[in-house]
């Protein structure tokens, strides 16, 4: 008889009640289905499979990001970041251009100044990180650079503030934005399908739980960004298996 | 008779690892002394965190391991020490920063200590420098593979293992190098947490203090801090993939 499981990593708010990981049971085979299941339900939830291109205009402004993670064949409805009020007060009307208030991921994270006033914005970064819009992903130097560092907070509290300072602590305890974790783990996944590095993939996975673990308190644009993560990271999970010889 | 070596102690946690490291050690002739014994008198939070472990810490003498039908992990290793006659003492602590525990290490007439204390403890600069060289052994191979639960990563990088014998100082991973092997795969994906990693840990650290005996010194080489990944506790996604594909060897 088969054991029947439930993936015990999204059943509650992780960013109230956070995951640590450790000594974590292992159930087989079982356990990856369940997990499978976990996220189709989340798809399903947040309307993935409605074949049309979301926003108009929202296609093109993730085309690079699409470019950059090919495997993903996103059949989801596409989100136009600038709907969402974090997102839009850091986008200029001409998204051609540097956007003013937005970070320059360029420069020494440990240096940056200027409109954030030497505060490091978290959303501002990953949206910057992740090309949006009409711009294809930071490269690899910066990706990683900045990723690190994330990755660091991120697994210390399991959750990200708002802003961080020159030092990459928190300016205050102000959470971040729910629209933060799944452009971080775009970003993440991102740098997984570039450099095939499994700590990037390690870490899109537990902020994926977070993400599906929110799901009934992401706005509309936030929703339509988690499809996308979704599928990604599912894209990234079949592949990585299918390396490693383990049929799903 | 239990064969020790000289200028080589260890200090232990109550933990599956120690009693392998020690049951390895033993066998092999190579019994550190003294052994200072950390000890879980008190319910601790490190204590609750490392339940798992002692649930499965067996009373049976059968080998859990395919690989080493003769280990016995059936008596803690102050039973053993105890029984063998090796000098000993013995902490109401599992702090290796306890005071108590700091001026025993301070007083070790040793040059090397084997370290297997709780893991998850990041230990001073001031405890590192109080006596004899931490011996540590790693689950991965470095630099490549830092932090935890690295043998999960390197099973689905490389389909193989790494352990590394290194010197401790206060950065995580990055003391100077004694030596790096490399283990296939376990033959029972479900040992690895509890038995296969810490039979490797232990492997490495007999063929370390073997060295020690016959040539008198342990030369190392620097790490360089830039260079390797750190990799943060294993989602259990990949853990099953890992896993997995170890089963389909």
């Amino acid at each position: 008889m088969t054991e029947e499981i439930s993936y015990a990593y999204t059943d509650r708010n992780l960013l109230e009640e956070p995951e640590t990981y450790e000594y974590s049971e292992t159930h087989g085979r079982p356990f990856l289905d369940a997990y499978r299941e976990d996220r189709r339900r989340a798809l399903r939830e947040v309307g993935a499979g409605k074949r049309h291109d979301g926003e108009p205009g929202a296609r093109e402004r993730w085309q690079g990001l699409l470019d950059a993670v090919p495997g993903t064949h996103p059949d989801v409805p596409l989100p136009r970041l600038e709907q969402h009020p974090a997102v839009s007060q850091l986008l200029t009307r001409d998204e051609r251009t540097q956007p003013s208030g937005q970070a320059d991921v360029t420069s020494d994270p440990r240096s940056q100044s200027g409109a954030t006033g030497g505060k490091t914005e978290t959303v501002a970064v990953l949206v910057e990180l992740v090309g949006y819009p009409r711009r294809a992903p930071a490269d690899e130097t910066v990706m990683r650079d900045w990723l690190d560092r994330l990755s660091a907070r991120f697994e210390v509290k399991k959750q990200l503030f708002n802003r961080y300072n020159d030092e990459m602590r928190p300016v205050d305890e102000e959470p971040a934005p729910l629209v933060t974790y799944p452009l971080f783990a775009l970003a993440l996944l991102v740098s997984h399908e570039r450099e095939s590095n499994l700590r990037y993939l390690n870490a899109a996975l537990k902020v994926g739980d977070v993400v599906v673990s929110t799901l009934d308190d992401q706005r509309a644009t936030t929703r339509a960004l988690t499809a996308l993560v979704l599928r990604a990271e599912q894209a990234a999970v079949e592949s990585l298996a299918r390396s490693s010889g383990v049929p799903l | 008779m239990t064969e020790t070596v000289d200028g080589v102690a260890m200090l232990a946690a109550p933990s599956a690892r120690s009693r392998i490291y020690f049951d390895v050690l033993e066998r092999h002739g190579l019994v550190p002394e003294p052994v200072l014994l950390l000890a879980d008198s008190e319910q601790t939070a490190e204590q609750q965190r490392r339940e798992s472990e002692r649930d499965a810490e067996t009373t049976e003498r059968a080998s859990p391991l395919p690989e080493d039908p003769q280990l016995d992990v059936s008596r803690s290793v102050h039973e053993r020490v105890a029984a063998a006659g090796i000098e000993h003492q013995q902490f109401s602590t599992l702090d290796p920063h306890d005071s108590q525990v700091r001026e025993a290490v301070g007083r070790l007439d040793a040059e090397y200590l084997v370290y297997s204390g709780p893991g998850g403890v990041i230990l001073d600069a001031d405890l590192l420098s109080t006596g004899p060289q931490f011996l540590h052994a790693h689950a991965g191979r470095l630099p490549d593979y830092r932090g935890s639960t690295t043998i999960y990563y390197s099973l689905l990088a490389e389909r193989a293992c790494g352990v590394t014998v290194f010197l401790m100082n206060e950065a995580i991973d990055e003391g100077p190098i004694v030596t790096t092997e490399t283990y296939p795969p376990p033959r029972d994906p479900d040992t690895i947490d509890l038995y296969y990693d810490p039979w490797i840990r232990a492997r490495t650290v007999a063929t370390v203090l073997d060295r020690y005996r016959s040539q008198g010194e342990l030369p190392t080489r620097p790490q360089d801090s830039d260079a390797g990944e750190m990799y943060y506790i294993v989602h259990p996604v990949l853990k099953h993939l890992a896993m997995l594909s170890v089963d389909g060897d």
